[in-house]
């Protein structure tokens, strides 16, 4: 099947990460030997959805 | 539909902040006077004393702030001890209202009482005036004991009016240009205003000595004002206070007004929500502490120093001033990073005040709720540390940031009042 082969694919290539917000699972990746790129990322408003709705009208 | 058309409180808000931002950065502090609190600071009442921070009672008060007050009594001779001056507080027989209700400031426990002398800035962009106390490392900082109340008295009777004499007789010293100088100087205008104390030091000795200080009183004040490193942050934090005043009130803005704590409360105020405190537990300090001190004994963060930050100073300007960092912690790479940090926040750089560690770009100025909340990057503080108990010097420094729930609770206050709902 198709998708597995693309899998197999996956899994045999080394590992190039894009890490969003925590920053200990990009440390955990390269210390392991993958290629990360870490995006110092956190939800707007701490994901307060009240400051969300808020936001959304005055910003 | 109920409310506000979107796009219209968006071009509103925007309108305000630029009007809030205008006015803080056209700020023209003239230093005009020292006089007693009591003949200048409005509201200012016998048997009052005013305190850093938010509005708090006597029962919740710090430990630090607490021993400042009871200084405070002893230095108006409302109480003839510690003692006494704590029954007179417990019972009630002092008015405790805080600085900001009376267009003053004052550093950590912050207080002032109808004795203790004031500088008064003149705002002359805006016609305003604020007031500060004196600034230093015993009683500001909750030491009631005799030598921290000594410090007070030479104040009150020798090095205020000495100054005051000079300041009267010179016309007003103009505040913008030492303070744009200093900040080229590696200073930040909070911990470290070290340029700006020389620099006001030197501007004094000709008008005392011209308008006939007499010479032990000279004397006296001359090895005040030249050894004194903290002089000018009185200066600073007046003159921070004359720019924030002036840009209270702009129905719309979101731009904070005043940073203000008092060791059990940080509190803001936003200038579309004027006369509203929007409060939380006052945060811990992370700082380095003098010999023989710890973290444990640390109290929580104190003082209205922080409307130096509201204004664009202290730690906004802390990329500039890395000589400081050996007393608040960090290294230079982290102070400019925090300078820069700051531009997320705020509405406009400074187009007097720049750092020349950053390509001599202004500093960051006009903290807007909305963007501290959207980003939830908060604005840092350098500050220094009290201890968690009455009867103590200076322990420490170091940095600290607000609570993100006193933005938060403002951006509620703002959807309720201008009909977000």
């Amino acid at each position: 099947m198709e998708s597995k082969t693309a899998i197999d694919k996956l899994l045999a290539t080394p590992v190039a990460a894009i890490n969003l917000g925590v920053e200990d699972f990009a440390d955990n990746l390269e210390s392991q030997g993958a290629w990360v790129v870490h995006v110092n990322w956190t939800p707007p408003a701490g994901g307060d959805p009240e400051i969300i709705a808020i936001l959304d009208k005055i910003l | 539909m109920t409310g506000v058309e979107p796009i219209d409180i968006k071009e509103k808000i925007q309108a305000a902040n630029a009007e809030a931002f205008n006015r803080i950065v056209s700020a023209d502090p003239v230093l005009v006077d020292i006089r007693p609190a009591g003949e200048v600071v409005p509201g200012l009442e016998d048997r009052m004393v005013l305190h850093s921070g938010p509005p708090v009672e006597w029962r919740n008060m710090s430990g630090a702030q607490k021993g400042a007050v009871i200084a405070m009594a002893i230095f108006e001779c409302w109480a003839d001890d510690i003692q006494s001056a704590e029954e007179l507080l417990s019972g009630g027989g002092i008015k405790l209202e805080s600085n900001h209700h009376h267009d003053a400031v004052g550093p950590m426990a912050g207080t002032i009482s109808k004795s203790l002398p004031v500088y008064v800035v003149e705002n002359r962009a805006y016609g305003n005036r604020a007031y500060c106390r004196l600034v230093e490392d015993q009683q500001q900082f909750g030491n009631y004991h005799t030598e921290a109340i000594d410090g007070l008295r030479m104040w009150r009777d020798v090095w205020a009016p000495s100054l005051g004499q000079g300041i009267r007789h010179m016309g007003g010293l103009s505040l913008k240009p030492i303070i744009a100088k200093a900040l080229q100087m590696g200073d930040e205008l909070h911990n470290r205003p070290n340029a700006a104390s020389a620099i006001f030091a030197g501007a004094m000795g000709v008008p005392m000595i011209e308008s006939g200080v007499t010479t032990t009183d000279l004397t006296s004040t001359l090895s005040y004002i030249s050894g004194h490193d903290l002089l000018f942050l009185g200066l600073a934090m007046a003159s921070a206070k004359s720019a924030a005043d002036s840009a209270r009130g702009i129905e719309y803005s979101t731009v904070v007004t005043a940073m203000a704590r008092n060791g059990y409360e940080f509190g803001i105020n936003v200038s579309g929500l004027d006369g509203d405190w929007f409060t939380a537990p006052a945060p811990a300090i992370d700082g380095l502490y003098l010999p023989g001190y710890g973290e444990g004994d640390g109290g929580f963060d104190m003082g209205d120093s922080a409307i130096t930050e509201t204004v664009g100073w202290g730690g906004f300007a802390l990329g500039g001033a890395p000589g400081i960092l050996s007393l608040v912690g960090g290294t230079p790479e982290e102070a400019l990073n925090y300078s820069r940090e700051m531009r997320e926040i705020t509405t406009g750089l400074s187009p007097d005040y720049s750092i020349p560690a950053l390509g001599f770009e202004g500093t960051a100025v006009g903290i807007d709720i909305r963007k501290v909340a959207a980003s939830g990057t908060l604005p840092i503080i350098d500050t220094a540390i009290a201890h968690k108990n009455p009867g103590h010097s200076i322990i420490g420094a170091g940095l600290v940031r607000p609570p993100m729930v006193c933005f938060h609770n403002a951006l509620r206050a703002f959807a309720a009042k201008y009909g977000l709902g």
